[in-house]
């Protein structure tokens, strides 16, 4: 155990059946990220980048190797266990936004406080201070439908910064975006790396991943640097 | 709260940006509650309305009629036999330790009456005990007494419809004609204001339009017994059982007493209102499993509607699910969601069907004049049936929701 070490995972395995044949996806990924790091994971389509996002996101679990998230051990929890990591530690940010298209950017962003149990005055504090970070204060009552394709994941970083989380992930956030709301979307997670987060970043884009303090590519279902 | 708060306004955010989908999909909970409501509605109004009826005619009481004599009849009788009710049978009555009490009536003749106008009215002779048993109300004087009768007093008590038609000579202590007779009047019934006749039906009477007179002292006490037993003395009596029998027993037992009596012929016959009761409640429980039956049918056809709607919500939503579980949501969270969404739309299907169930109540009261009663019954049950429909029925769709794997649903488009 790398007790400075935010992220640290051990031989993760994970692997899919594809008809009758099993996919090897992760052969043994080993991976430390210390907090306030920014790293970028590389790699060609179907490469278990996503996967491996996943796994550490807990949104899936492996099936071999060790996972410990900020000293906790995560292989072992419950969903619900998992559940209460996500909505407090872990903030995601999809390639496609996924905002709720019938709520305005307010409640978007408030979303994971509907998991937290946090009482409203709290809620709305921290929901608009993350709304201001992302520069969508005059935006807070429209809906999806009438933002922009970068201010709908700028809504999307808001939402994953609102909870303080211990680190943001972010699954290909540009992807979705022309140039200059790439730089736009790229200069805010900078900012926010600046100030303390800690950010893993799934990219295929090299321009993307050069932003980052490290870059690691996946290959063959393990990390090379 | 705050969270439940929050859920619900999350259901009706989803709710109302599908206005159309939502309320069709409640249609059928709406036409559920409405039909509930309006059968528990039309089906106590007729409960009631039987209860009040029969309630109204004395439920330990035992009413008896002379039948009507047949053709062939008169031949059979023959000697000391008299077709229909008499004195004697009062008598015979009146020892039986079982019964608290007898009256008996004769209707007389619907007979000029009135001292400056004539009007028709029922007039009977009765025993001073059928106010008593038959559980009237006076509402000025008082009712014939025995020694009304001892005394051949030429006295009467009115109806209060005779009372109104007689006008200022309908008053207490005025004076009636009845043939060349004239008689005082001491008492006047109170209104019983009953609209329907069923009570008039089953009792044959309708007191409102009655004048009663004290029997004559003769034909009550006469000395020839030859005499006495060849007159068809009556028309009615009325027997009070004790409070501690049953009245259905008991009127068997007077059934059979009255046919040995009559010589086995049955020149009578009895309406027992705790009978006509019980039978009437045997109706209600087959009419009430009817509309047990198909309220179920029409809340089971709504909740499968809303299931049809939540499954399709469900399949339609994978990716938001996806997203609120990497947000944090647990599974019981995602439960709770699509619950809280289909009781959300129950809950507004139900009120819907309660408005509409009680306009059409009161048009099914106003236009085709049924007997209804809404009471807390009818419509507390249907709503609360609908919501229990949305959560039963809710809770597949919700449960398989919760059951995607957050990566399958984050991959749905």
């Amino acid at each position: 155990m790398k007790e400075d070490m935010l992220v640290s995972l051990d031989k993760i395995q994970k692997s899919y059946t594809l008809g009758q044949k099993p996919v090897h996806v992760l052969s043994g990924v080993n991976l430390d990220v210390a907090k306030g790091d920014f790293i970028s994971i590389m790699g060609t389509s179907g490469s278990g980048k996503t996967t491996l996002l996943h796994i550490v996101g807990t949104l899936l679990q492996p099936d071999n190797g060790t996972y410990q998230l900020d000293g906790r051990e995560i292989g072992s929890l419950s969903d619900r266990e998992r559940s209460w990591i996500r909505a407090h530690w872990i903030g995601y940010v999809f390639q496609t936004f996924d905002l709720i298209t019938e709520q305005d950017v307010w409640h978007n962003v408030a979303m994971p406080y509907l998991y937290r149990g946090e009482t409203k005055a709290e809620v709305g504090r921290q929901v608009d201070a993350a709304i201001d970070v992302v520069g969508l204060s005059e935006r807070r009552h429209h809906r999806p439908a009438e933002l922009s394709g970068g201010e709908m994941q700028r809504v999307a970083i808001a939402r994953a910064l609102s909870i303080a989380p211990k680190l943001i992930l972010a699954d290909e956030p540009t992807g979705n975006l022309d140039d200059d709301n790439s730089k736009e979307i790229l200069n805010l997670l900078r900012r926010l790396n600046d100030g303390g987060a800690t950010i893993i970043l799934v990219t295929h884009d090299q321009h993307v991943a050069g932003m980052t303090n490290r870059i690691l590519t996946m290959k063959n279902g393990r990390l090379a640097s | 709260m705050l969270r439940l708060l929050r859920l619900v306004q999350v259901a009706y955010t989803s709710l109302i940006s599908h206005k159309l989908r939502s309320l069709l999909s409640i249609l059928g909970i709406v036409c559920g509650v409405m039909a509930v409501m309006v059968m528990i509605s039309t089906g106590e109004g007729a409960k009631q309305k039987v209860m009040s009826t029969l309630a109204g005619l004395g439920l330990s009481n035992i009413y008896i009629h002379q039948a009507k004599q047949p053709d062939d009849q008169a031949t059979v009788l023959s000697g000391n036999q008299v077709y229909g009710l008499t004195w004697n049978d009062i008598q015979r009555l009146e020892k039986q330790p079982f019964i608290a009490g007898v009256a008996g009536m004769k209707e007389i003749s619907q007979a000029p009456f009135g001292m400056n106008k004539d009007i028709t009215a029922k007039v009977v002779y009765v025993s001073s005990s059928y106010l008593e048993i038959t559980g009237r109300i006076l509402s000025k004087g008082r009712f014939l007494l025995p020694e009304d009768s001892y005394q051949n007093n030429l006295v009467c008590v009115l109806g209060v419809t005779i009372s109104r038609q007689l006008g200022a000579a309908g008053r207490l202590g005025e004076y009636v004609r009845l043939g060349d007779q004239l008689y005082k009047i001491v008492g006047i019934l109170e209104d019983t204001k009953r609209v329907d006749t069923e009570v008039e039906e089953i009792a044959r009477e309708n007191v409102d339009e009655m004048v009663f007179l004290s029997f004559p002292f003769s034909a009550m006490h006469r000395d020839d017994p030859l005499k006495s037993s060849l007159s068809a003395d009556l028309n009615q009596i009325v027997v009070k059982v004790t409070g501690d029998t049953d009245v259905i027993v008991a009127s068997e037992v007077i059934d059979r007493l009255l046919y040995l009596s009559h010589h086995e012929v049955h020149d009578y016959s009895m309406v027992v209102p705790r009978q006509l009761l019980n039978q009437s409640m045997k109706t209600q429980a087959v009419f009430n499993l009817f509309l047990a039956v198909t309220g179920g049918i029409s809340l089971f056809v709504g909740g499968v509607g809303i299931m049809n709607i939540m499954l399709a919500n469900v399949s339609e939503r994978k990716r938001e699910i996806g997203i609120r579980r990497a947000v944090g949501a647990t599974k019981w969270d995602i439960v709770l969601q699509f619950l809280t969404e289909s009781v959300l739309l129950t809950i507004t299907g139900g009120l819907l069907g309660m408005v509409l169930g009680g306009a059409a109540v009161i048009l099914i009261e106003q236009i085709a004049g049924w007997p209804v009663s809404v009471t807390l019954l009818s419509i507390a049950l249907p709503f609360v049936l609908a919501v229990f429909a949305g959560i039963f029925f809710g809770i597949y769709p919700a449960v398989q929701a919760a059951h995607l794997e957050p990566i399958q649903a984050l991959k749905s488009l």
